[in-house]
């Protein structure tokens, strides 16, 4: 019976020319638009980067850890430990790993270009700001967070970052792959001293958030659109199948259906199937769309499948609370309202029109469908699993949920006149 | 059959239904007749189980259908007055979802909408699409789509309202035959008051939320054995004619409608002098003056005070 109700929700929506052309043949022409119009202003790549890093070291990696070395051959310990213990500094070496494996490595070398400066250098290198960010090793580094690590005594020393403001976004990447570093060193300190691991810091343990940089899939402003206006015309489908149900009420045909022996929860519950159904087509049919006439690529299917899915189930989760209300109201306001004018408000906040910076009204965003169905497409076509995108899941799942449990108790229980 | 028990039905501080009494036995054709507001659709919603009553009970085969409409939901057949039907899919198409959601097979269904297209005659239209049909083709469709599932019995509310002559008696034969051929019990309200001449075997009328007459045709007309109707066509109708008949001692009810106006005066009298009078009096010049043995439009005015179509 679900079927039939399906079936018949469909047919609807395809003899439907005006919703037919909004929801599915709008989206491709605005995302169109979009591309043409802004085209010139956005590269289709990530911004290029050219971050020139000053690295200042105050004292000789080397001569500190051999330093290290000599104390510890003259300690009182057993031979094969203090073998273990030389063979593991010479193999760590922090600053050395910093400047090539993590700065100088293969995936960031194209974008960071790491100079060694010495210490009478790094003030006129401030002033006349000739990089990007200045890393200042302080005196003794390498000795005290040998020493905090392996003979745990003292606290790791910190590295110390200047950037650039001019350069803010090579300055970021920076701070970034710096922060990360760090938190790698204490990480491998914890382990290390607890004896869990081995203390071993490569840059394949180090992301900075660039996606670029952490060696994820860059997203294109075509990609961007293509998504926006997705998860924002997928929106249209609640309007559109509230407000259906809202004409089968006026024409009895809702009456017609339940002197048919069928539950008012069946025919509840085939609203908010046919229009997560319903939802879930529009999308796939868009990302085809997309797919073919927009070379957008799709890195990791499961996260686009899930969050697809969940999108579209808090898709129909609004429908049904349209529905509710309209029956409610016995009037199609609720669906006319959120068509015209929440949705619009849903696509800004949500950043559907473009990227909404600030804390509080990207945080809002994020609390909109389409928002928070935006940023998990937007890492699935970034390449993030599952894992990273499950918060974005649970989310949707959730107003899914508050969304029927709401629709459930505002329904009329009752229905009224043939 | 059916039976309605002292059914009351109360919005707020209106009493949409007070107190009604109905029963419907089987192969009957049963009319419920009553002016806008009666409470007739009120009335049909209670007795279909869609609406509750706020007292009384309603019966089918003797079994309450208040907290167990389900029963009943599956012997029933609804016609609304509205033309209960998706615009944008075809005959076919809404044939194919009623009955879907009435859980027949795809056999019985695929035989019983070629049966219905036969019943309702839209075999030629079947896969257009029903915003496309006429007034009178959509009705049929309403009808054929509560035909689906073989009711035993089946309520009709208004359902030739809006349409062509052609249309009307094509509906009206259709009802006739079901109830002939297949033994269909059927309650049908309408406006026109030959229809339920035509068609019914008895007739309820209400009016204000009350049963006020019922019984066959002849009974309810034997309520006005003792008047005759007076059927008066005049060139052009003044209001002093009007109004005189109207103060006339002899006239029990009056209806006029543009150039006629008919009166229900007492058997014995011999009223055609005193029009005659009249419209000497008030010069107005008469056209014809017919009198005739009351008719249930003449009961129903004579009941309520007021047309079927005011």
């Amino acid at each position: 019976m679900l079927f039939a109700f399906m079936k018949k929700q469909l047919l609807l929506m395809i003899r439907d020319r005006t919703n037919f052309t909004l929801l599915l043949v709008m989206p491709i022409i605005l995302v169109f638009i979009i591309n043409f119009a802004i085209g010139d202003l956005m590269t289709e790549d990530t911004p290029e980067i050219d971050a020139k890093v000053a690295i200042v070291e105050h004292t000789s990696e080397e001569s500190q850890l051999n330093q290290i070395k000599e104390e510890i051959n003259e300690m009182s310990i057993p031979e094969d430990a203090r073998n273990d213990m030389v063979q593991g500094i010479t193999e760590f070496q922090p600053i050395q790993i910093l400047k090539q494996d993590v700065l100088g490595g293969p995936k960031h070398q194209e974008m960071v270009d790491v100079k060694e400066i010495g210490v009478e250098e790094m003030n006129t290198a401030k002033v006349n700001k000739q990089y990007a960010a200045i890393i200042e090793v302080p005196e003794n580094f390498s000795y005290r967070l040998v020493k905090s690590i392996f003979l745990g005594e003292g606290e790791p020393p910190e590295l110390s970052l200047y950037v650039n403001q001019e350069e803010e976004l090579a300055g970021q990447v920076i701070e970034d792959l710096l922060v990360a570093y760090q938190e790698q060193l204490q990480t491998s300190t914890i382990l290390e001293q607890n004896g869990l691991g081995e203390l071993r810091i490569t840059s394949q343990d180090v992301k900075g958030e660039t996606v670029a940089i952490s060696g994820m899939n860059p997203i294109t402003n075509t990609t961007y659109y293509v998504v926006g206006m997705s998860v924002m015309f997928v929106l249209y489908i609640a309007s559109t199948m509230g407000a259906y149900a809202y004409e089968e009420k006026r024409d009895h045909l809702f009456n017609r259906i339940l002197i048919a022996n069928v539950s008012r929860w069946v025919y509840f519950l085939s609203i908010f199937i046919s229009s997560s159904f319903t939802g879930f087509i529009q999308l796939m049919i868009l990302f085809s769309v997309s797919v073919t006439i927009f070379d957008v690529t799709l890195p990791n299917f499961p996260s686009f499948l899930a969050t697809s899915i969940l999108l579209s189930f808090s898709v129909g989760g609004i429908a049904s609370l349209l529905t509710s209300i309209n029956y409610r109201l016995n009037s199609d306001q609720a669906s006319a309202i959120f068509g015209s004018a929440i949705v619009t408000l849903f696509a800004f906040f949500g950043g559907s029109f473009f990227p909404i910076g600030g804390d509080v009204i990207n945080t809002l965003g994020k609390l909109t469908p389409n928002g928070s169905g935006l940023t998990a497409f937007l890492s699935a076509f970034q390449g993030y699993g599952m894992e990273d995108i499950s918060g974005y899941l649970f989310y949707l799942g959730g107003l899914t949920l508050v969304t029927l449990v709401m629709a459930v108790v505002i329904f009329p229980k009752r229905g009224k006149a043939v | 059959m059916l039976e309605a028990l002292d059914l009351k039905k109360q919005f707020m501080k209106t009493k949409a239904v007070d107190g009604v009494n109905l029963f419907i036995e089987q192969g009957e054709i049963v009319g419920l007749l009553g002016p806008n507001g009666a409470g007739k659709s009120t009335t049909i919603s209670i007795i279909s189980s869609l609406l509750s009553p706020t007292s009384g009970d309603v019966r089918f085969f003797n079994e309450s259908i208040i907290k167990q409409p389900q029963y009943l939901r599956k012997h029933l057949g609804v016609v609304p007055q509205e033309i209960a039907l998706y615009e944008n899919l075809t005959a076919m198409e809404n044939l194919q979802f009623f009955g879907k959601i009435y859980r027949l097979s795809s056999d019985v269904m695929s035989t019983k909408i070629k049966e219905v297209l036969e019943i309702i005659g839209l075999q030629e239209k079947q896969h257009d699409l029903v915003k496309t049909f006429s007034g009178g083709m959509k009705r049929r469709l309403n009808i054929g789509v509560a035909l689906l599932h073989e009711p035993k019995l089946i309520f009709m509310d208004e359902p030739t309202v809006g349409i062509d002559p052609q249309s009307r008696k094509y509906i009206l034969d259709t009802v006739k035959r079901l109830n002939r051929e297949q033994n269909l019990t059927i309650l049908y309200t309408s406006h026109y008051m030959e229809e339920a001449e035509y068609l019914c075997d008895r007739i309820y009328i209400m009016d204000q939320g009350h049963i006020i007459a019922s019984g066959n045709k002849n009974e309810i007309k034997g309520i006005l054995s003792a008047e005759q109707t007076v059927v008066i066509e005049v060139e052009t109708m003044e209001e002093t004619f009007l109004n005189t008949l109207k103060d006339h001692p002899s006239v029990r009810q009056i209806d006029n409608q543009d150039k006629s106006v008919s009166v229900i005066v007492p058997r014995e009298i011999d009223f055609f002098q005193t029009i005659i009078n009249i419209a000497n009096e008030n010069g107005t010049i008469l056209k014809s003056v017919q009198i005739q043995p009351p008719s249930l439009e003449d009961v129903f005015l004579h009941l309520t005070g007021k047309g079927l179509r005011d």
